[in-house]
């Protein structure tokens, strides 16, 4: 193999570059994004965690081109497998999305049409192979949703959004996105809905596609559980800024900064038995009209000094593989 | 506060007559059947089981929000729905919905000053009072007060959530049915949530049947679990009995398959496998035995009930994990 087939083999397949989004509004622009870098290696699970209301779902929809120029002002670089995608017409975003890029959103029923049952929802999202045939469509649906663990899809094709229990419809919707076979999959929050044991039948099937067709996956959720069994790598947002980011291992074991160890400290999955008091970290983010100059979670850290104040940490590496945005993080 | 007596509600499925045409003799599914349940003021009741069980449609039942087909539900003393019998608006009257769909579930062209305000209204607060409560429960709910002019799309997943939480808190209810109030939450949040619930519930004195996935949070939240499984209820004590000695099977699996926030504490094996079954062609015997490690004959025979499988025990199995 060549040198630059090598290298185009492990090129990233997503590669975002200091992007940042500000909503526009009566007041002015809201930062819901600040200049965030992020790539995702072929075949690996990068994991994105944070804060309620910092940018995930903000950050990976803009990356895909959802969001529109009208509603937010949108700067830096997003490059799916090296084409520029924040420059592409609507067209071509609508070519990429579904067939090389397939999302699962966050809130199941915005992604459902509710007067289209579910058989034609999943053969409509097949409407590219061009070639096959409707019985064919049909059988690869029901196999998906069967992959899903939705019982007796043959029978339940007939039936509509509503009609099927907030789980459910968020494995349809995972079904759905893995229809295409996407060489890229970004999941929102994609299984909030489901009791542990689905949940881990889900992840199984995650990682078998990623395995068997070395997809991408960008995996948003609060379940550190979750991330901690699924990803590679993590990305920990604070308000809109990326604070840390590296292999899931340094973020659980040697986290750097104190936002990542808090939120790491509050999982209810470490609190000893009979505690009924919650760990929550003390006092709020800012809004979005009230950013502080200097380190964005300086009014919450109780390690914040002067220089906090002053100057905005950049993200620097403090081991292989791990970088962190914070003064007091021990470097290399 | 609330007593829920054998409710069954049921579905009709695949517009009913062309399953009869199909040959399938019965085109119902029972996604509720036979639960009994009961909250006391001030107490918490968890419930938890597996994705569409029928979670959802019994706390929707309870509030008349989908007709049911058998059984009672009494409200404060007084039986309000029946065979028959519909009084659920003196139910809604006093009673909190939140819906496990954030956003969908808030209507999209309201801005948020409305939707919360709207709920103060049906209690009657005074016009000019409005606007400082508005405020002050977004706070309580951890929203800056500049969120109030969005609308819910505009908002972010916990957001919405959260506003959400701060409406059915404006109704001031006796009754808090809450579905997966704490999913899209972060950790710090869904903490700080958590113990404003119970001091909402301390201080007014509210029942709340809390709906989740998160076994962790239902361990250390409500004061009893009941753990649900293709309708019915399996098992039912103090959460803290459920959760470190579940006895059915069932609940048993799924404590034990709990993610753990340490990437070199993989799950490796889950014990839970096989296929879920259809409503629509629910097993003979006991509903869990088509994936039970536990299965004995009887068990594809007779259907185990709660209280009598084993007699006086609150789980639905003849053959339980022994109590430690
Ligand atoms: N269309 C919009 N107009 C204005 N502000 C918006 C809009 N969409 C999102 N925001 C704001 O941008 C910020 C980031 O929102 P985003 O949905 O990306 O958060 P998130 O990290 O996905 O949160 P969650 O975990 O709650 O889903 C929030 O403060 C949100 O209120
Ligand atoms: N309107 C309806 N018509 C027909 N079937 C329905 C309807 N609503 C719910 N069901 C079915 O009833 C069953 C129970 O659904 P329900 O939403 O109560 O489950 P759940 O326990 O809340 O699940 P989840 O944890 O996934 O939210 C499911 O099989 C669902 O498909
Ligand atoms: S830069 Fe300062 S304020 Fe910010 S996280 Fe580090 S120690 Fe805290
Ligand atoms: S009754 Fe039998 S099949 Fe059902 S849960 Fe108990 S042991 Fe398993
Ligand atoms: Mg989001
Ligand atoms: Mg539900």
């Amino acid at each position: 193999m060549s040198s630059k087939m090598e290298m185009e083999k492990n090129a990233p397949v997503l590669e975002i570059n200091n992007l940042s989004v500000g909503f526009n509004g009566a007041r002015g622009q809201a930062i819901a994004v600040k200049d965030v870098s992020l790539t995702v290696p072929p075949g690996k699970v990068v994991g994105i965690v944070g804060e309620s209301g910092s940018g995930k779902t903000t950050l990976i929809s803009a990356a895909l081109g959802l969001i529109s120029r009208q509603t937010a002002e949108i700067t830096g670089k997003v490059k799916f497998e090296g084409r520029d995608i924040l420059n592409m017409s609507e067209r071509e975003l609508r070519a990429i999305r579904g067939t090389d890029i397939a999302m699962i959103f966050q809130d199941p029923m915005t992604a459902l049409n509710p007067s289209m049952s579910i058989g034609t929802l999943m053969t409509d999202i097949q409407y590219r192979d061009r070639g096959v045939s409707m019985t064919e469509k049909r059988r690869k649906a029901v196999e998906m949703l069967r992959h899903v663990g939705i019982p007796d899809p043959e029978s339940r094709l007939t039936q509509y959004p509503h009609e099927f229990s907030g789980g459910m419809r968020q494995r349809i919707c995972i079904a759905m996105a893995l229809l295409g076979q996407p060489r890229l999959l970004i999941a929102d929050e994609p299984t909030t809905a489901l009791d542990v044991t689905m949940e881990a039948q889900i992840i199984h099937l995650l990682r078998k596609l990623q395995r068997d067709f070395h997809t991408s996956i960008v995996f948003v959720s609060h379940n550190l559980g979750i991330i901690a069994e699924i990803c590679d790598y993590v990305a920990v947002l604070y308000a809109g800024c990326l604070v840390e980011q590296g292999e899931v291992d340094h973020i659980f074991h040697n986290p750097q900064h104190p936002y990542t160890k808090a939120l790491l400290a509050c999982d209810p999955a470490l609190l000893p038995e009979q505690v009924t008091d919650f760990p929550a970290i003390p006092g709020e983010v800012p809004g979005p009209f009230d950013r502080p100059t200097g380190c964005i979670f300086q009014a919450r850290c109780n390690l914040a000094a002067d220089i906090c104040r002053q100057v905005s940490p950049p993200l620097r590496p403090v081991e292989a593989n791990h970088a962190a945005a914070c003064h007091m993080a021990k470097g290399i | 506060m609330l007593q829920v007596k054998d409710l069954r509600v049921r579905f009709r499925t695949m517009g009913g007559l062309k399953a009869l045409v199909k040959g399938k003799s019965d085109p119902f599914i029972d996604a509720v059947l036979n639960v009994s349940l009961s909250i006391a003021p001030g107490t918490t009741l968890g419930l938890v089981g597996e994705s569409g069980s029928g979670k959802s449609t019994l706390g929707r039942a309870i509030m008349g929000l989908t007709k049911t087909t058998a059984g009672t539900v009494t409200f404060d003393g007084q039986t309000l729905i029946a065979p028959g019998l519909d009084r659920s608006q003196e139910i809604r009257a006093h009673s909190a919905m939140m819906f496990q769909d954030p956003i969908s579930s808030l209507s999209p062209r309201l801005r948020v000053r409305s939707l919360i305000a709207e709920a103060l209204k049906i209690r009657n607060w005074p016009a000019s009072k409005i606007d400082a409560e508005i405020d002050r429960l977004l706070s309580t709910v951890g929203l800056p007060a500049s969120l109030r002019s969005r609308y819910p799309h505009q908002l972010s997943g916990g957001q919405a959530r959260r506003v959400g939480v701060a409406r059915a808190l404006a109704l001031q209810p006796k009754l808090i049915i809450a579905d997966e109030p704490t999913a899209g939450l972060d950790v710090s949040v869904q903490g700080e949530l958590l113990n404003l619930l119970h001091r909402v519930q301390k201080d007014t004195g509210c029942a709340l049947l809390f709906i989740t996935h998160n076994l962790s949070v239902a361990q250390h939240f409500c004061d009893e679990l009941a753990i649900m499984y293709l309708g019915r209820i399996v098992e039912i004590g103090s959460a803290d009995d459920v959760a470190r000695h579940a006895q059915h099977p069932y609940a048993h699996g799924l404590f034990s398959a709990q993610p753990y926030p340490d990437p070199r504490r993989r799950r490796t094996d889950i014990q839970l496998t096989g296929e879920v079954p259809s409503l629509a062609q629910r097993p003979e015997g006991c509903d869990f035995h088509t994936r039970c490690p536990k299965a004995q004959p009887r068990c594809s025979r007779e259907v185990p009930l709660l209280g009598q499988a084993v007699p006086g025990a609150d789980v639905a199995c003849f053959y339980p994990e022994t109590a430690a």
